[in-house]
């Protein structure tokens, strides 16, 4: 599989899903005009991810298995780019099996109330531990 | 109270709306914000606001095939140091009831009701279509103000939609 490594746009966030180095993050904003268009190979990405780490883990039954981290550092987002983050953030949920240690890092910006709230809110949805942090 | 903005219109527009047309908008408003005392924080918030908003007719105009169809646009500082947000689009006849209800059920919500709703929004999928209403929703939560809105005859298929929303800009 090969890794994900988007630049910043004006309306779309930088995104590296590097699955050689274990390097997951995305920044920036996130307006774009259709969501689920932009979100779609992200999602699939997670998917061949897990398919990734299920055969690693079968050829190497005794391989240490890495801490998966995902940093979210967004400062907007639309609603229909939150709908899209939530069922990224489901299909992370699901990378579960193949690490000892899964966790979401949602940074927001120190005064930005709302994106610390939606930090808090999908903490409150999803069954993966959630660090909420301003920066 | 110290006013912290000139009384003044920040928007006055009406005209067709499609994505460059709404972030041609939002600029336009960051700019009559820039060098006003607000947080960054707040400032996100408004543009929000009027983004959801415009994302709403956009859509709908979209899903209806009306592309044609105009907005109007009103976002103006009040007496009482609110954002007033007023938006009219055209809605189908045969939608207009539906739309009403989506508004007065946000309207009746409480806070905690809002977040089960939110909740139950986002993981619906019909919120990727246009009618699941999470835009409404998260700007009843964040704005705490009710939606004003009322609907005027346009014609033998259509009706007037007005929506008005206000954003509490006291800190």
């Amino acid at each position: 599989m090969n890794a994900i490594s988007l630049e910043k746009t004006e309306f779309t966030p930088r995104v590296i899903f590097d699955h050689v180095n274990f390097k997951f993050e995305i920044e920036g904003e996130s307006s774009p005009e259709d969501a689920r268009h932009f979100y779609a190979p992200l999602l699939k990405w997670i998917e061949d991810f897990g398919n990734y780490l299920h055969f690693l883990y079968s050829d190497s039954p005794t391989a240490t298995k890495r801490d998966i981290v995902f940093t979210f550092h967004l400062d907007y987002v639309t609603s229909s780019s939150l709908k899209n983050l939530y069922d990224l953030l489901v299909k992370i949920e699901s990378l579960k099996n193949y690490t000892d240690h899964l966790l979401i890092r949602w940074v927001h910006d120190a005064d930005d109330e709302d994106m610390e709230d939606n930090g808090h809110e999908f903490s409150k949805m999803l069954k993966i531990p959630f660090e909420v942090v301003g920066a | 109270m110290t006013d912290l903005f000139p009384k003044e219109m920040y928007l006055d527009y009406t005209g067709v709306i499609d994505f460059t047309r709404k972030k041609e908008l939002i600029t336009r408003l960051s700019h009559s914000l820039q060098g006003m005392e607000i947080n960054s924080g707040m400032r996100k918030r408004m543009i929000y606001v009027l983004e959801e908003l415009l994302s709403n007719s956009h859509e709908y105009y979209k899903k209806r095939g009306l592309p044609d169809e105009q907005i109007t646009l009103i976002l103006e500082q009040n007496e009482n140091n609110e954002l007033e947000i007023q938006l009219s689009n055209t809605v189908l006849k045969e939608d207009s009831a539906s739309l009403l209800e989506k508004i007065e059920l946000i309207n009746s919500l409480v806070d905690e009701q809002l977040q089960d709703l939110f909740e139950k929004a986002i993981v619906s999928d019909l919120t990727n279509n246009f009618g699941g209403g999470l835009g409404l929703i998260s700007i009843r939560m964040k704005t705490g103000a009710e939606f004003r809105v009322d609907l005027i005859e346009k014609n033998e298929f259509q009706n007037i939609l007005n929506l008005k929303t206000t954003l509490n800009l006291n800190i």
